[in-house]
């Protein structure tokens, strides 16, 4: 591992844009940290409010192979247990759970505005609410439903990702594209 | 210029804003500096960000997104969590949503597989090993390499980035 005060952090391993076409080179000194076979670095951090509230801190991966002999070590990504990837993810995999978090996102809802929000009704809505209640992306109190500081997280990330690789192929549907990830 | 234009040339980036990696903790407050630049009402920053080999390939840089409420600050309906089409994040999570297609594509992390090799690796037989891997194909996060399959950068760095955080969100979500 390189040791945390040696790893460099700088704007320019931010995008300066969401709109812009790719990222930027990342610096010389990012170069130096991931010239190891499997090196990886990858960051997720930051804090938001929601509604006047702190919902939350963010989280932070760290992983570079040293050697040769360490990045031939099972790693985070290919130890974590792929049924855990499932559990956070299957709750999220719905169209109709991401407008219910998007609508929760603007603020507490009761059923009646999310139902109008969203053009679920009955059964359904309450459906898809009871799932992600279940898995702590939502959460309901005195007859008004809200996306917890965990859902908020999930959401801002998945979308995030899937603005940058969904394109919209009009008749022929969204397709997955790599467009403006890859080197 | 957009909002998170102007954020990301006054925004503080310092090693204090992403904590020491003990990240089996729960994650640290950030410095001082960050809680005055969130303290408006629904403020956001996230980002991620970085870069990774495998196999001695450098796969891809990472993503990120600042932002902030400022004057243009319009009660959030701007945000990209916001003004993302609820279809296209089904669509970029339903493939990876699988048990058994992260147990694919986690064997497929370290170099190219064959269908035997995936086989062993993983314990499906099959039909069921093809069905997933045709899926994981449509989806352009795995791709046929002469007789074997390959993660594919986009791939590739959708798994580093949710293997990394799904033990995180499955400890928090037992906490609350």
């Amino acid at each position: 591992m390189v040791p945390w005060d040696k790893a460099p952090v700088t704007k320019a391993a931010l995008w300066t844009s969401l709109d812009e076409q790719g990222p930027p080179p990342i610096e010389g000194e990012w170069h130096g940290l991931v010239n190891h076979d499997q090196d990886v670095i990858l960051f997720w951090g930051g804090a938001w409010n929601r509604g006047g509230r702190r919902l939350g801190w963010t989280w932070i991966g760290w992983h570079v192979a040293e050697d040769e002999e360490g990045a031939r070590e099972p790693n985070e990504i290919t130890r974590t247990p792929a049924a855990n990837v499932e559990r956070m993810l299957a709750p999220l995999a719905h169209e109709a759970r991401i407008r219910i978090m998007q609508t929760l996102y603007l603020g507490p809802k009761s059923s009646g505005e999310l139902s109008e929000a969203t053009g679920l009704k009955g059964g359904n809505l309450y459906y898809h609410l009871k799932e992600l209640m279940h898995a702590a992306y939502v959460t309901a109190s005195d007859f008004a439903y809200d996306i917890t500081p965990l859902g908020c997280q999930m959401l801002i990330t998945v979308a995030s990702i899937a603005g940058k690789v969904v394109a919209d192929r009009g008749e022929q549907g969204l397709m997955v594209t790599s467009g403006g990830w890859e080197e | 210029m957009l909002a998170w234009d102007r954020a990301l040339e006054t925004a503080p980036i310092t090693k204090a804003a992403f904590g020491p990696p003990g990240r089996r903790d729960r994650p640290r407050p950030i410095e001082q500096e960050w809680v005055e630049f969130t303290k408006d009402d629904q403020d956001t920053v996230v980002y991620l960000a970085g870069a990774w080999n495998r196999s001695g390939t450098r796969m891809a840089w990472g993503m990120g997104a600042v932002y902030l409420g400022g004057e243009n600050y319009d009660g959030g309906h701007s945000h990209p969590a916001i003004r993302a089409s609820a279809a296209s994040v089904e669509r970029l999570l339903s493939p990876l949503a699988h048990e058994a297609r992260i147990r694919i594509m986690q064997a497929m992390y370290d170099g190219p597989k064959s269908p035997d090799e995936l086989a062993q690796a993983t314990g499906l037989k099959g039909g069921g090993l093809f069905e997933h891997l045709k899926d994981l194909l449509d989806a352009t996060y795995v791709t046929k390499k002469g007789a074997a399959y390959d993660l594919t950068p986009l791939g590739c760095q959708l798994l580093v980035t949710i293997a990394v955080f799904a033990d995180l969100v499955v400890r928090e979500r037992k906490e609350g």
